[in-house]
């Protein structure tokens, strides 16, 4: 029993030893794992802004956030500091779940207005098609070979020296070289709007072929807006501006998907035009 | 054992005995060959029943060897329509038909053949079909008895009308016309043509849908965005029912319980559902990043609708009970707009596979793509009604 004894405190001894060793090497070890890429940590971020987008969370700026910290992420891992890589790739997370709630409670606040939108009255009475007969502008200091033609449907006049501001597919940013057009467009009607008190500007929004003809009419209309936003600021007053959309139906060089499949076609009719009209 | 009974159509009566089913759902279906006789007095009665035939792909008209033979005779005042697997033997049914329009018999017997092979409740021809054309120059609305009158202008636009829909009595016709700065709605009264205007002056209303003879589901983008809205032409009230600021395209579904709509809010057009009764909505498990264009099958159960497939519209359908979906044209130009004919079994769509938009008839499994009729102008958004 003594020696059994004896040879367990000599084990015990050893066993110390071992586990000093054994902690070294775990600790080295832990300090190792850190200097591993955190693919958990980025494989939940990646699923959660997977699923913010699925449900619609995607335009709001939580999103957008949590999309900036997963990038992070990614860069800071190419770079190998894992250990930031790990925290950006958790607040991300964090974001994207955010996301998705603040999403949901949107949703709800829509549903309950939806369902407490009172149902307003409407008159319904007899009425003719309408069509405000064109009637073209006379305009003041404008030389009449300046004149391009009439706008679609004639209703003003485009003028020469106004630029068309075009648009990328399916898009209604205004690149660069579109804002620098309706900049240089802005500078030219100050002077027309300021010379002729009755006129305003028209801004029609057109699309290319592709697409649905209601899906484009709505693309036309958020093209015409963006461009009068831009208008506003560049100090042109709101009520000398109107916009209308005609979607697809009037290209200025027509290229019908599938038989015509032309880009430098397409890239003319994603336009918006700048018409001078009646007040 | 004969079984006879009697479809009462109007002034037309028709009998007929036992069936002769195809099965259209099978890949290996082909269609039937037909050989139609005629007497001289039968003989322009069986020439608009061969134009009907023509355009649904089930059967085919052919000069001999037909795997049935059908012969059109007149017996008194009955006009008398007799199938045979072949000649010498007994008939596999018979079909009597008057009336004193020698279309509608025509119309009444092409329905009861097309009937009598696939098994189905065909009820197609003789019905309007409505639709939008170019035909001068600006999209106007048409209508036509299907297949046999002619085209009818129905409104004199001012200047273009891009969207409409037809109550599902026919009774009423829902338009919006561009109107030099808005696109305004109207709802004209089919008969007397005269139209009706909501106090609503402003803004842009797109795709009308009636849900019913007095609901009208319709998008109004207020100057913020589109969404779905419900008119109702009795109460004469107008409420929001979606908030997505570019929602489209909205239909009910027949139990009354669902909205089907396009929405842009996820960036292109994808199709969504909204349980109206507690608001949730979800957007349909579908392929593809551009679907579009849904129409509800007249069961509920389906809805056929368009995918943008490279630079070219597709038309598929989805089951709601399987929850999946398959292709039924492709690679068929661009084919748009599908529309279920009333009787649920064929879809009406646009293509310009020939360069202009045509009308084309289809079945739901894509079995055949007929084209309605060729004018060498733009014809598009097509209702049977």
């Amino acid at each position: 029993m003594k020696d059994v004894s004896l040879s367990d405190v000599a084990f015990s001894k050893k066993s110390w030893f071992l586990f000093f060793v054994f902690l070294f090497i775990f600790s080295f070890s832990l300090s190792n794992c850190a200097k591993k890429i955190p693919q958990a940590e980025l494989d939940a971020a990646k699923q959660a802004l997977e699923r913010a987008k699925s449900v619609g969370a995607d335009k709001l700026e939580e999103y957008k956030t949590a999309e900036k910290y997963y990038n992070d992420a990614q860069s800071l891992v190419k770079e190998k500091k894992y250990d930031e890589a790990k925290t950006k790739a958790i607040v991300s997370k964090e974001f994207a779940e955010l996301a998705i709630k603040r999403w949901q409670e949107e949703l709800e606040r829509r549903r309950k207005e939806e369902a407490q939108a009172p149902k307003e009255k409407v008159e319904i009475q007899e009425e003719e098609l309408t069509y405000g007969k064109p009637e073209l502008p006379v305009l003041k200091g404008i030389n009449p070979n300046d004149i391009e033609g009439t706008s679609t449907l004639g209703r003003g006049y485009i003028l020469k020296q106004l630029r068309k501001i075009y648009f990328d597919f399916d898009s209604y940013s205004l690149t660069d070289k579109a804002k620098s057009d309706i900049e240089y467009n802005v500078g030219i009607l100050k002077k027309i709007l300021e010379e002729n008190p009755n006129v305003s500007v028209l801004i029609e929004g057109h699309c290319d072929e592709r697409g649905s003809n209601e899906y484009n009419l709505e693309l036309g209309w958020k093209r015409a807006q963006a461009i009068k936003r831009y208008v506003e600021l560049l100090g042109i007053p709101e009520d000398r501006i109107q916009t209308v959309s005609f979607g697809e139906e009037f290209p200025e060089d027509p290229c019908p998907p599938p038989q015509c499949n032309d880009e430098s076609k397409w890239s003319k009719n994603r336009r918006g035009v700048f018409v001078i009209t009646v007040k | 054992m004969l079984k006879v009974f009697f479809l009462l159509l109007g002034i037309i009566s028709l009998e007929q005995e036992e069936k002769l089913i195809i099965d259209i759902t099978s890949p290996k279906y082909k269609p039937v060959k037909v050989i139609l006789e005629s007497s001289k007095d039968t003989s322009s009665i069986s020439e608009m029943i061969k134009r009907n035939l023509k355009v649904i792909g089930y059967v085919e008209l052919v000069e001999s060897s037909p795997d049935v033979l059908l012969s059109l005779s007149k017996e008194g005042d009955f006009f008398v329509l007799k199938g045979f697997f072949g000649k010498g033997k007994d008939p596999i049914f018979i079909l009597r038909a008057k009336s004193e329009s020698p279309t509608a018999i025509a119309d009444a017997l092409s329905n009861q053949i097309i009937s009598k092979i696939t098994g189905l409740k065909v009820d197609i021809f003789g019905r309007k079909l409505f639709f939008l054309s170019n035909e001068e120059g600006k999209k106007e609305i048409y209508s036509m008895d299907f297949l046999s009158g002619k085209r009818e202008k129905f409104i004199q636009a001012k200047s273009f009308i891009p969207f409409f829909s037809v109550s599902p009595d026919a009774s009423k016709i829902a338009l919006v016309h561009f109107n030099g700065k808005e696109y305004s709605l109207y709802i004209a009264d089919s008969s007397t043509k005269k139209l009706y205007t909501t106090s609503i002056k402003f803004g842009m209303f797109l795709s009308p849908y009636f849900s019913d003879n007095d609901n009208l589901i319709i998008p109004w983008n207020d100057g913020k965005g589109a969404n779905i809205y419900v008119l109702n032409l009795k109460e004469k009230s107008f409420k929001k029912i979606t908030s997505g600021n570019s929602d489209v395209m909205g239909k009910i579904t027949p139990d009354g319980k669902s909205l089907i709509f396009v929405s842009g809010r996820l960036g292109l057009p994808q199709i969504f559902v909204k349980d109206l009764k507690n608001g949730r909505e979800s957007v349909l498990p579908l392929s593809g990043n551009y679907n579009t264009s849904p129409d509800i099958s007249p069961d509920g159960k389906k809805i056929v609708f368009s995918k943008l497939e490279g630079n070219r519209f597709s038309i598929y359908i989805y089951d709601f009970d399987r929850s999946e979906e398959r292709p039924i044209i492709t690679n068929f130009g661009s084919a748009e707009n599908p529309t279920w004919t009333p009787d649920g079994n064929f879809i009406i769509f646009s293509s310009n596979i020939d360069g202009d938009y045509d009308l084309y008839i289809t079945d739901q499994y894509g079995n055949f793509k007929n084209k309605i009729f060729d004018t060498q102008k733009d014809e598009t958004m097509g209702f049977l009604k």
